[in-house]
């Protein structure tokens, strides 16, 4: 089956300037995002799934540039547009962005009902009334209770999880093709998050978007994705559907960051975790980026760039270690079980969430 | 008679009113009565009752801080200035003219009663009760009897009844009147709040957009103009770039150097002394909290919804940026009304500013402590106002006491 893509990144770089250096962020992306699917990418801080991401918004700080590769947008290449004026009618519009921290995104002086009809007005040329009535709407759509009594308040009135919902309210007021979610629940606790995640999903499923996740918690991604893409150092390092990625990974990175899920951990062992940290970006990249925390590496990941290898027709990684002339290596024994362990935990997260789901006035 | 009348209703009104407010706001009276509770234990009014009753202590303790140091002043000098010919005369007259001249202000007597005694009276004197006060004798009137003899002569003298007493200028000269009051709020207030609000027009409306251009266009030319204008304010000591306005506005652009209260024209240098200096600061903040606000989340939220960047920069970030900065407003508003007096030593305006240096270089001791007690009742309504439009502006700022 042929799904259509929605969006086509190819030979992404982007660079940053900053004290008169160029810094290469992004490294040569290729990435297809089809359409009405949920793809996860996953990384460290510091991976550059955000800078990533904000070139299909053209959000990028000042200083940040696209040097080379094309994004395809419905037949427009978001990498061409420069000026705010291009965006007008994508940003927002076609493709939504959602945040971290919804305790910071809403302008605390607004009441909420006047940033959700804000969009409308703009977008979609609303009158004040019929933009008062879609904002209860969406409001009511995302689960605040008593919306046309909490239409005139104000941010500092509502929840964390609440004013995580506004904000979904307002990413779905104009209907987006893509919705990026830039870790939307990192900063909600737990059973909120379960929540959260839960409409996302839901609305999905209803207004047909598709959306891009950006986190660094793998069991959201088990629980949201259909496709997961790896970033390390600036470069997608693994791409498959979620059971590719968590069942059949291939990369020591996606080994490394699954062995490190506090989440299969057991009480007796201490918790494992990647040595070192991401890549600077200060230098130039030779080779593998991750070869110096890697103990699968060999000598050729510091000499020469790994190239993508096709696993399967969903599923490819970039690693040395699939090239026929490297010897074979074991996986970590803390990820070979893996599958009886992820239906622990999604089991569990799933509990969680039917738990949270009751609780809808948090 | 009128006054009387009209006076004693005005304070048992608000006597009344505040007890009222009082009973209300502790659910004594009108419990059930939605509609009285919410306008009379309105967070709002019972804010600013409780904010104006402190600061009334607060008048209190300056009244009485102002006048201990009055005290300080030898008695001898007082007097000196106070009687003519003070050389000429002999040491027993001297003394005897120096304490009735003392007894008029209201300085004489050393022990700690008699000190108390007058801080008392003055505290009496600007309580808002109706008072009749006299300032000199005018001439003398025939007294006769049932049959229209001539029996006497009584003394006649310039009464007038005050609600507010702020005492007598005995040394005033080239005003009209010689109650404080009468010159403060009659004659030297106007001169004052003449320059000062057009000086507060030109802060606001030259430092306001200033900011907000610095901002958008940060490390540009208009940025870098206005820094260099900023840095020259700041680092300048004040009495030396009045000068130097002075200066440029009188001698290099030929604007009116002398006041004349007749003449508009002669009101715009001393006006844009004060305007282009206040604007500095005003500019310096403005820039500093747009800046600050265009890094927030709110903003990249906003980009993400796709709304335009001058719809961000006017709608959003202004908004925000002015909250902290809106409380000065009525502030220096009020404050016009108090004068500068360099400024107005300067360009010779016969304003409060002016007037507060004559005071106290003659001991004019009524007028000294006069300008005390108004400055700090404007003080007081100014940032009580202030208070009141940080809470309009901003719905996280709430006044309930709770």
């Amino acid at each position: 089956m042929e799904k259509k893509k929605i969006l086509e990144v190819k030979n992404l770089s982007v660079g940053f300037l900053s004290h008169g250096k160029k810094m290469n962020v992004i490294r040569d992306i290729n990435l297809d995002v089809y359409e009405g699917e949920t793809l996860a990418i996953v990384g460290e801080s510091g991976s550059g799934k955000s800078v990533f991401t904000k070139t299909f918004t053209g959000m990028l700080d000042a200083n940040g540039y696209i040097s080379n590769g094309s994004i395809m947008f419905d037949g427009i290449d978001l990498a061409t547009l420069k000026k705010p004026k291009d965006w007008l009618g994508i940003r927002g519009k076609r493709i939504a962005t959602i945040f971290q921290d919804p305790m910071t995104s809403l302008n605390p002086l607004f009441s909420i009902g006047y940033q959700i009809s804000e969009v409308l007005r703009i977008h979609h040329k609303l009158s004040k009334e019929e933009a008062k009535k879609e904002a209860i709407n969406l409001l009511k759509k995302v689960r605040i209770p008593d919306a046309e009594k909490r239409f005139n308040d104000y941010p500092f009135q509502y929840s964390g999880g609440m004013r995580q919902r506004v904000v979904i309210a307002i990413a779905l007021a104009c209907r987006p093709e893509i919705l990026i979610c830039d870790e939307p629940t990192t900063a909600l606790d737990v059973t909120v998050q379960a929540q959260i995640l839960d409409l996302i999903k839901e609305l999905q499923e209803e207004y047909k978007w598709t959306t891009i996740f950006i986190t660094h918690d793998l069991g959201v991604v088990a629980n949201v994705a259909d496709r997961v893409a790896v970033m390390y150092g600036g470069q997608i390092v693994e791409y498959g559907t979620v059971e590719d990625i968590f069942y059949r990974s291939a990369h020591p990175y996606t080994w490394a960051l699954l062995a490190s899920l506090p989440q299969l951990g057991s009480k007796e062992d201490p918790l494992s975790y990647i040595p070192g940290n991401p890549p600077t970006f200060t230098s130039e990249i030779i080779g593998d980026a991750f070869a110096i925390r890697n103990k699968y590496a060999m000598r050729i990941d510091f000499l020469i760039e790994p190239p993508m290898f096709k696993i399967s027709e969903t599923h490819s990684a970039k690693t040395w270690l699939l090239d026929p002339r490297a010897p074979k290596v074991e996986k970590p024994a803390i990820i070979k079980n893996l599958s009886k362990r992820i239906e622990q935990v999604s089991n569990e997260l799933k509990k969680e969430i039917e738990n949270g789901g009751e609780d809808k006035h948090e | 008679m009128a006054t009387f009348l009209i006076g004693y209703t005005i304070i048992a009104l608000i006597v009344l009113f505040v007890i009222f407010v009082i009973l209300v706001s502790r659910r004594i009276i009108f419990k059930n009565n939605a509609k009285i509770q919410s306008i009379f234990a309105h967070p709002l009014l019972i804010y600013s009752l409780k904010r104006i009753g402190s600061a009334l202590i607060s008048v209190m303790l300056a009244i009485t801080a102002t006048y201990l140091l009055l005290r300080l002043k030898s008695t001898t000098t007082i007097c000196q200035g106070y009687i003519e010919n003070w050389d000429k005369l002999p040491s027993e007259v001297r003394d005897q003219r120096c304490i009735s001249v003392l007894k008029d202000l209201g300085l004489y007597g050393d022990s700690f009663v008699e000190i108390l005694g007058q801080i008392i009276n003055y505290f009496y004197k600007i309580l808002p009760f109706p008072k009749t006060i006299c300032t000199q004798e005018i001439g003398t009137e025939p007294i006769y009897d049932a049959f229209n003899n001539l029996i006497s002569y009584v003394k006649v003298y310039d009464c007038r009844t005050f609600i507010i007493d702020l005492g007598i200028s005995y040394k005033a000269t080239g005003t009209s009147s010689r109650y404080v009051i009468d010159i403060i709020f009659g004659e030297k207030m106007m001169h004052s709040f003449r320059i000062g609000i057009i000086a507060v027009i030109i802060e606001l409306a030259i430092g306001y957009p200033l900011g907000v251009l610095m901002a958008k266009h940060k490390d540009g030319i208009i940025d870098k103009i206005g820094k260099t204008y900023i840095i020259s304010i700041d680092a300048i000591p004040g009495v030396a770039y009045y000068y130097i306005w002075q200066l440029l506005l009188v001698y290099i652009i030929g604007l009116e150097n002398k006041y004349d209260p007749n003449n508009f024209a002669t009101w715009l240098a001393p006006a844009l002394t004060m305007g282009l200096t206040g604007m500095a600061g005003i500019a310096l903040w403005v820039r500093r909290f747009m800046l600050d606000e265009f890094n927030s989340d709110y903003v990249k939220f906003a980009r993400a919804k796709g709304i335009s960047e001058n719809r961000i920069m006017y709608t959003h970030v202004l908004r925000n940026a002015i909250v902290p900065l809106i409380r000065s407003i009525p502030t220096s508003i009020l404050g016009a009304l108090l004068g500068s007096f360099y400024i107005e030593k300067i360009y010779g305006v016969p304003g409060l500013g002016d007037y507060l240096i004559w005071a106290n270089d003659n001991n004019d001791l009524y007028a000294l402590q006069g300008i005390v007690v108004v400055s700090a009742l404007i003080s007081i309504i100014a940032y009580l106002a202030g208070d009141i439009v940080t809470a309009m502006v901003d719905p996280r700022v709430s006044l309930a006491a709770e």
